[in-house]
């Protein structure tokens, strides 16, 4: 019966052939889209893990302030411009309808933790401060409204080797600045380097332009902030003669008088910051830009988790250097007594990457002149060390010097308490994740609901160029699936029809002559069940053996141009050779296209046989006597 | 020798619009050696009768008995392979098989081997009077008259003595219609086979040792005759 039924097929070349062929492009078209669909869709998840895409936020200054400084060599007001924000936005306004966030925006503030145990600059590194607490005496009674000479009688903070040594002085905080006398020692914080000596004095002391630097007296307000953002009244006013000539004559009990304590508490503090470290609470570490972009890398331990992110544990991840100057290891403790709060920058700030401490002494003593307490007193678990990458950025978005990255809820008092600054949300505070590929989406919803003074920029490392790509070949491979699918379906029947519809009287005649119902399948079915395989495997594999052809060529140079994204690169050539070498899965799909094939065409013949088996032989051979 | 016998065999069918009684009780019974025909109108009954001989179908009362057994209780479709067998008037040859595959699907049919089928389905096309240079032609290369000679020649390959034969000279020229009325009486008469034939055409019917004629869906007794 088997050989009946292929002989009769094979007496039929062109028909047969013709269905082979048919079978063979529809087979290919149909394995080439799944292929291609398959590769596709594992791509987009390798991107989907290799990629992210970050939002930061910056809020616009409401106007542009102009100051102007007194320039004691210019004799003249330098003017500077200053971003003036009317309100400081609050990050509330980042959550609005149509906001779809994998993490959700984030003010970031930095701690400062005071770390005396802690070895936190290298021996081989020596602290460059440029800050003096002295009292001084001028050479000769004069107005410091240009350089002069002034004798330091005493260091009281900073390197004691400048202490007798004669320096040069002027006052760059007004026009018209108090006059020092010869006779009296006062008492100053002094800053070194910020401008060049000069002036009659200077000249005729044989000084050369651009030839000395000069010290300038340093104001001593603070800078502190409550929770929302006021700013509290420091104990020497904007205004006063405190802070245009901050030097202070040292009488009897100078250093009982209010001043006197904010000096002494000055340098305590000061003491203090130099043996700190800044603490940043997050809710990512990919929130973080250094991180985000690749100039901070976990090299030991690993990442804290999104559950211990979410718990708040007392986790956290420290630098290489740090941990390497304290012999830290992961899993170690590391205590961090939090005492004051930065709300406006990040750490890198006042933390440079050797470790060192920039001066500020407005942070350093409250409003009242007194010291900061401490907070917050915890030990954290290092659960990754990080470095820094060679070549990395050391601009805007940099890390701070021995900055400790915790959990943001981990903090309990966070920002709470001993607010030192306070200020707008800037890129490098301020941030959030979104689903790759809805940059487009997201901005149509915030150009809606959101606000013209919040300036998002996002960063994706070129992930919206390659998804356009990514999307081409998505749509390409459903476009062969579909067509392939219908070429299967419309050829099937139209075959099933010529085959065994047509074939109607053969069925007839085959039952009259007392074959079964299911011999007359069988016999139906052998032939068409061969071609439907032996077209559907050669289809199916060329297919195979094309789409991978088609996403080893063309993919990866067509259309997932890498040139804006050297990141992207290194991923997009490892998801590639990924992809390249699953012939296991081309296969796999392979076998299941010929597979579809020959159950889609068996189903739809054996129904098409069983309406011919649904005929009466004897009526239907019958019909044709008549 | 009775070959088939029909008692009081209704058959009714339903259509989408109507129920119909083809056959309203007939009963008859068919002999070997005996050449038969069955005339009457078109939609008088006669090919849905010859149908349920053929057993492709089952009354719906009454019964049809093939050796003493009821057609219902055997294997109908082994009855047709080794009983019965049907010769149409379009002759219904395999048009993809040659006239010597054609005899010998039905001996293949029943388990013969390839080289034992063919040697048989050589004897077979030689006893309808066809010779060797017919063994290679497909259908379409013969004459009406080879045709139905080779249909007769597949049917006597079933290896029943029942032949049913539906218009079997219907388009066939006056010439064939003699060859083929004559090699069916031959079957009957030498063979032993129990031949019958549904007809029009009343010069097959003339030639059978028994008529009956069918109308609306009876035999009508009283004009059955024996020629």
């Amino acid at each position: 019966m088997i050989k009946n039924s292929i002989k009769q097929l094979f007496r039929t070349p062109f028909k047969t052939g013709l269905f082979l062929v048919l079978i063979m492009l529809a087979g290919m078209f149909f394995s080439l889209g799944s292929c291609l669909w398959i590769i596709n869709s594992s791509t987009i998840n390798a991107y989907e893990k290799n990629f992210s895409t970050i939002g930061t936020v910056e809020q616009r200054a409401s106007s542009i302030r102009q100051e102007y400084d007194w320039d004691a060599q210019l004799k003249d007001y330098k003017q500077y411009q200053f971003s003036e924000y009317a309100t400081i936005l609050p990050i509330s306004l980042l959550s609005f309808e149509g906001a779809n966030y994998i993490q959700v925006p984030e003010k970031r503030s930095f701690y400062g933790s005071y770390a005396p145990e802690y070895k936190l600059v290298k021996d081989d590194i020596l602290p460059i401060n440029p800050i003096l607490i002295a009292e001084i005496s001028p050479l000769e009674d004069g107005i410091p409204d240009e350089s002069m000479k002034v004798k330091v009688n005493k260091i009281i903070y900073g390197d004691s080797v400048y202490e007798g040594a004669e320096i040069w002085f002027c006052n760059h905080q007004q026009p018209d600045p108090e006059p020092l006398y010869k006779d009296k020692s006062y008492a100053v914080v002094l800053s070194y380097g910020a401008s060049w000596a000069h002036g009659e004095k200077y000249e005729e002391a044989g000084g050369q332009a651009m030839g000395t630097l000069e010290y300038s007296p340093w104001p001593l307000s603070s800078t502190q902030y409550t929770p929302d953002g006021s700013k509290l009244p420091d104990l020497v006013p904007e205004d006063s003669l405190e802070k245009t000539s901050p030097y202070f004559e040292i009488t009897e009990g100078f250093y009982d008088t209010e001043i006197g304590i904010k000096i002494q508490n000055l340098i305590a503090g000061n003491k203090m910051i130099q043996k700190s470290l800044p603490v940043t609470g997050t809710n990512a570490t990919i929130l973080l830009m250094p991180f985000y972009n690749g100039d901070a890398y976990i090299t030991e331990g690993r990442d804290i988790s999104a559950e211990e992110y979410e718990a708040g544990d007392k986790v956290c991840l420290v630098s290489k250097a740090f941990a390497q100057n304290n012999d830290l290891i992961v899993g170690s403790l590391v205590h961090l007594q939090l005492y004051y709060t930065n709300s406006s920058y990040p750490a890198r700030t006042n933390y440079d990457i050797s470790g060192m401490v920039g001066y500020s002494s407005g942070q350093v003593v409250d409003a009242n002149g007194d010291l900061y307490s401490v907070f917050e007193d915890s030990q954290y678990r290092i659960m990754g060390i990080y470095d820094i990458a060679p070549g990395a950025s050391t601009g805007k978005y940099s890390m701070g010097g021995n900055e400790v990255i915790v959990p943001m809820k981990s903090i309990e008092n966070q920002d709470k308490y001993n607010i030192v600054r306070y200020g707008p949300m800037k890129g490098e505070t301020t941030s959030f994740q979104i689903p790759n590929g809805t940059i487009e989406e997201f901005m149509i919803a915030w150009e809606k609901y959101g606000t013209d003074e919040l300036e998002i920029t996002f960063y994706d490392k070129g992930y919206s160029k390659l998804k356009t790509g990514l999307d081409n070949m998505k749509h390409m491979s459903q476009l062969l699936l579909v067509v392939g699918l219908l070429m299967i379906i419309f050829i099937l029947l139209f075959f099933s029809h010529l085959f065994i519809t047509k074939q109607k009287m053969r069925t007839a005649i085959e039952r009259c002559l007392g074959m079964e119902k299911k011999e007359c399948r069988r016999s139906l079915l052998i032939g068409i069940v061969l071609i439907l395989l032996v077209g559907g495997m050669i289809g199916s594999v060329a297919g195979g053996i094309l789409s991978q052809s088609i996403s080893a060529k063309n993919l990866n140079k067509n259309y997932y141009d890498t040139a804006y994204s050297s990141v992207a690169d290194v991923s997009i050539e490892e998801i590639s050779q990924e992809n390249q070498m699953d012939l296991l899965l081309i296969f796999v799909i392979s076998l299941s296209s010929m597979g579809l094939i020959v159950l889609l065409g068996t189903t739809i013949s054996v129904y098409k046989i069983n309406q011919n088996l649904d005929c009466e032989p004897m009526k239907l051979l019958s019909e044709k006597n008549q | 020798m009775e070959a088939i016998r029909a008692e009081k065999v209704k058959y009714t069918y339903q259509t989408k619009y109507q129920k119909t009684e083809a056959l309203k009780g007939v009963s008859c019974t068919f002999e070997t050696g005996k050449m038969y025909a069955i005339t009457g109108e078109s939609g008088s009954g006669k090919s849905t009768f010859l149908s349920l001989l053929a057993g492709l179908d089952v009354p719906t009362t009454g019964a049809i008995f093939v050796e003493g057994k009821d057609i219902k209780t055997i294997n109908r479709d082994s009855y047709r392979k080794k009983q019965a067998s049907v010769v149409y008037q379009a002759f219904h040859l395999f048009p993809l098989l040659n006239a010597l595959e054609n005899v010998m699907f039905p001996l293949e049919l029943q388990g013969i081997s390839k080289k034992q089928s063919r040697e048989q389905a050589k004897q077979f096309i030689e006893k309808v009077g066809l010779g060797e240079k017919i063994l290679k032609q497909f259908p379409q290369m013969m004459s009406g008259g080879e045709q139905q000679r080779v249909a007769i020649a597949r049917a006597m390959a079933a290896g029943g003595k029942i032949l049913l034969a539906d218009e079997p000279t219907g388009n066939l020229d006056s010439k064939n219609e003699e060859v083929i009325t004559s090699l069916l009486k031959r079957l009957a008469h030498q063979e032993d086979y129990s031949v019958i034939i549904v007809t029009h055409n009343s010069k097959v019917s003339g030639e059978a040792d028994i008529v009956y004629n069918m109308c609306d869906g009876e035999l009508e007794v009283g004009k059955l005759e024996i020629i």
